[in-house]
């Protein structure tokens, strides 16, 4: 079990996992069915709990309703709160936080001022107008007139 | 003046004979309505129905009644072109034999709405296609300041045109 579960904390922090997997596999028993079950279960359980506010969670979680003993072994629960509430909770925090969707941000911003001197209605017209071409980091480019 | 801004072709020396034939009193109005909807001139000033009362009111048969909004039009078209003034305006039509009285009334009407006129000419240059997409973009502190300080250098270039 614990090696299992430090490899999802891994996975939570950011950290490539594909070697720790491998030798799990390799070293148990268990069908890699059964492996992805568990990797994926423990992922998402972790997940959903590092999800809420602190303070939320304590509140369920004196009031039993989230760990019951029937459903996790006793000290497995120990493990699972340690990472939810102790103080390994930061970088699994903080790698959920970066990893977020994010609105692109603005690569490449080029821009020039035009003046129209003349027109078939004015003959002197003198009207500016701004070209703006951006380029964002999710590979969009706008081109357009102010 | 160098040039004349309004020739002295065929169909203007009718139009002048007309428009001087007109009754004085509704003129001012009709200046005033052509001057406001001269920046849509695709769309023509007046409807159907509109056409047939001026038709009435001044007494004009409607090709006449045509011929005298495309003049009207066309001078002040050209009074937009060359930014007149007032003034020079008033002259330009003097010296094609328009009456006194409806110069004045052109000098008038471009003396209070010409500005105004020119300006939306002017707006109307630079936007044959404004298609708005929206289009959203997230910024970090550093970012935004370096995106505000840029949008500052475009405008500090527009503000030294003038």
């Amino acid at each position: 079990f614990a090696f299992l579960f430090t490899v999802t904390v891994n996975a939570l922090e950011g950290k490539d996992c594909k070697e720790s997997v491998k030798l799990i596999a390799e070293s148990t028993n268990l069908s890699e069915e059964q492996l992805a079950f568990l990797i994926s279960g423990m992922y998402t359980l972790l997940r959903e709990a590092l999800r809420l506010p602190l303070s939320t969670f304590k509140q369920e979680v004196s009031s039993g309703s989230t760990w019951s003993p029937d459903k996790i072994p006793e000290d497995f629960i120990v493990d699972f709160s340690s990472i939810v509430f102790g103080n390994r909770r930061p970088p699994s925090e903080g790698t959920a936080l970066i990893q977020g969707s994010r609105l692109p941000s603005v690569q490449d911003f080029k821009w020039r001022v035009d003046v129209a001197i003349s027109t078939s209605s004015l003959a002197r017209a003198l009207q500016p107008s701004i070209l703006m071409m951006m380029k964002l980091s999710d590979g969009t480019a706008h081109r357009f007139e102010v | 003046m160098a040039a004349p801004v309004v020739p002295e072709s065929d169909s203007i020396r009718r139009a002048v004979s007309l428009l001087n034939a007109v009754d004085p009193g509704r003129f001012p109005r009709l200046l005033s309505r052509l001057l406001q909807k001269l920046h849509l001139k695709a769309e023509s000033s007046f409807s159907e129905e509109e056409e047939e009362k001026l038709q009435i009111a001044f007494s004009l048969e409607k090709q006449d009644l045509h011929l005298v909004l495309e003049t009207i039009t066309f001078i002040l078209e050209q009074a937009v072109y060359h930014n007149l003034k007032p003034a020079s305006l008033q002259q330009q039509l003097q010296s094609i034999h328009l009456d006194q009285d409806k110069a004045e009334a052109f000098a008038s009407a471009w003396a209070s709405a010409g500005q105004d006129t020119i300006e939306k000419f002017r707006q109307r240059v630079l936007t044959p296609q404004k298609n708005l997409k929206k289009v959203f973009v997230e910024f970090s502190h550093q970012e935004l300041f370096e995106f505000y300080n840029k949008l500052e250098t475009i405008q500090a270039q527009l503000d030294s045109l003038t």
